[in-house]
């Protein structure tokens, strides 16, 4: 745009300044990390910023990536977000169609009442009690099925399928096909895009939650990363990862080094599929803001 | 129901044939929603039943049926009980100063990002603030844990570099706990939040910007004539939906960072639900909690929305 004058130019600058330093106010705490989990134990012990490292040392790697107890946990993360996504996106689409239909009775009372739930819920103690009554706890299922049918979630879906055109699916009506056939067949096919966008959002939110592990597993067995990363991170216990019996206390990484280590391994996965999380998410955020 | 037969009054023989044909039609589709309605009914509609032991004194042996009533004594308890008051107070405290800092900030990054004209430096931007926002809590805690460590973090070293002060620990000092959450809560949470306005403006018609530049409109002047009020509507929706959040404080955030030195200024109510619920057991007294805590998100909730429409003549609600 032309038209510059010098108050425009100000403006301009104070904009890409202030940006310039929220990135790096963003950015810092991630570097931060990733060079503490690199560094040797005298660099990683001297105060200050860590902007970079002259020695290059994998040890905290190795340590944590040799415990059993990590691979267990992980494997554990992994399973819940793998088959709690593959649930969800499944019963999100299969719900949001019958529910697409504006002519279906009792549409409206049916889609209210999922809507409710975003408004008010039973809260925590109750909602406890009903899984363990189910038996459902030291389960993965209590980890996952909460949260497979989301409102929030068939809303978006739903308003999604209302904008495929109705002919796609006619020909199919007349060939025969049942309701379940041309969803199956045709439905989610046509629903890529917006199946994508629920995905990425339901494996965040597995991989990252936290509450409902710490509530409903009790079992050691059965806990997943973000619980072992409490206790290493917040509670310190992370001696289980420094071998000292290695080569000395000389070489062996510090704590904080274990800790930016661990805290890298179990972000890499998100960090991996992040691409596509800034692409999909953004298009999901577009389809919400569709008035259902 | 009630216009669907007043539709269809004038026939009314075939009206109920016409019915049960429809539901005969639609079989196939309400058997696709059984998977979905019955995790709906067993895990969201059966808790909202189980509320009734907040009614009750729940012992296990008994169960939540036959348990007997209490009436109100745990709502009583929860108004009466020092703590609990605290407890609250820390929650709306906490929530309210989120919500102040937390409304307006991506609000500015999205103005800000929309000035930008540089490409590259927009996305890059971008991608990196977008990011904590997929980081867990227990990891973000821990980075912070880091940062402001006593020994060695960066953000006590700058400050004892100023006033000379040593040893400062700032995650157990009572006096600047909140401002961490709230800090954190924002860098955590900005970037992502300015998405929503980020797609509002690009919807903006570029010939009200041309316009404006011929009229000798300057930068400033065209954000606060035409950007700004682009994202009202929008603005209008997000606060209603935060006010309905407003005693939802953050469970994950506050459990991870709290330590006991804080826990007075800190501990909200979903962390005191958690502790006297799953960990103490007193089911039915949490139970009270977490009722009044729902509760008041819905009627919050239900009266900012009322008032929205009432002062902007029904244009403005979420629904």
């Amino acid at each position: 745009m032309k038209s510059n004058t010098l108050g425009d130019k100000v403006v301009l600058s104070i904009v890409y300044f202030t940006l310039f330093l929220l990135f790096l106010v963003t950015l810092y705490p991630f570097w931060q990390v990733l060079i503490l989990s690199i560094s040797s134990r005298k660099e990683a012990l001297t105060m200050g910023l860590h902007l970079s490292t002259k020695e290059v040392d994998f040890t905290a790697y190795k340590q944590v990536l040799q415990t059993e107890e990590f691979w267990l946990y992980f494997k554990n993360s992994i399973v819940r977000v793998v088959v709690g996504t593959l649930l969800s996106v499944l019963m999100v689409s299969l719900t949001a169609y019958p529910l697409s239909k504006s002519d279906l009775p009792f549409n409206k009372t049916i889609t209210s009442l999922f809507l409710f739930t975003m408004m008010f819920s039973g809260g925590l103690i109750p909602t406890y009690l009903v899984i363990k009554s189910l038996k459902l706890t030291n389960t993965i299922w209590a980890l996952i099925l909460p949260y497979s049918a989301s409102a929030y979630n068939i809303i978006i879906m739903r308003n999604f399928l209302r904008s495929i055109p109705g002919e796609l699916t006619e020909s199919a009506y007349i060939d025969g096909a049942n309701e379940f056939q041309i969803w199956y067949k045709i439905i989610l096919p046509l629903s890529k895009p917006a199946m994508a966008t629920i995905a990425l959002w339901v494996a965040v939110v597995q991989w990252n939650a936290y509450l409902d592990v710490l509530i409903y597993i009790t079992d050691r067995n059965k806990y997943v990363l973000p619980i072992i990363l409490r206790r290493v991170l917040i509670e310190n216990q992370s001696s289980m990862y420094i071998s000292n019996d290695m080569s000395g206390v000389i070489t062996t990484p510090t704590e904080e080094t274990v800790k930016s280590a661990l805290i890298m391994v179990s972000t890499l996965p998100i960090v991996a599929v992040y691409p596509f999380l800034q692409k999909y998410f953004t298009k999901g955020i577009m389809l919400g803001a569709v008035k259902g | 129901m009630k216009n669907n037969s007043s539709m269809v009054a004038n026939a009314p023989n075939i009206s109920k044939k016409l019915h049960i044909k429809d539901i005969a039609k639609y079989k196939m589709l309400y058997v696709m929603l059984i998977p979905g309605v019955l995790c709906l009914i067993l895990f969201q509609y059966l808790p909202m039943a189980g509320i009734m032991i907040a009614f009750k004194d729940y012992n296990l042996s008994e169960g939540i049926l036959k348990s007997p009533w209490a009436g109100m004594k745990h709502f009583y308890q929860l108004f009466s009980n020092p703590t609990s008051i605290q407890i609250i107070s820390n929650t709306i405290i906490i929530s309210l100063y989120k919500l102040i800092f937390g409304l307006p900030a991506p609000i500015i990054l999205a103005l800000a990002l929309n000035e930008v004209g540089n490409h590259y430096f927009k996305k890059l931007v971008q991608t990196i603030s977008y990011l904590p926002y997929f980081i867990s809590w227990v990891i973000v805690a821990g980075m912070i844990n880091n940062i402001l460590s006593p020994n060695g973090g960066i953000i006590p070293l700058i400050i004892s570099s100023v006033t000379g002060e040593k040893n400062i620990s700032l995650m157990t000092e009572p006096k600047v706990f909140r401002s961490i959450l709230v800090i954190s809560h924002l860098w955590k949470e900005t970037g992502w939040s300015s998405v929503l306005y980020l797609a509002a403006l690009s919807s903006i018609d570029v010939t009200q910007y041309e316009a404006a530049i011929i009229d000798g409109a300057n930068r400033m002047q065209r954000i606060i004539h035409i950007t700004l009020p682009s994202l009202y509507s929008l603005i209008i929706t997000v606060t209603i939906l935060a006010c309905g959040n407003i005693l939802n404080a953050g469970f994950d955030q506050v459990f991870n960072m709290q330590n006991s030195m804080v826990m007075e200024v800190s501990d909200i109510i979903d962390t005191y639900v958690y502790r006297i619920g799953i960990v103490q057991m007193s089911y039915s007294f949490s139970s009270a909690v977490g009722l009044f805590k729902s509760l008041t998100g819905l009627i919050m909730l239900l009266l900012v929305n009322f008032v929205s429409k009432k002062l902007t003549n029904e244009e403005s609600g979420i629904w």
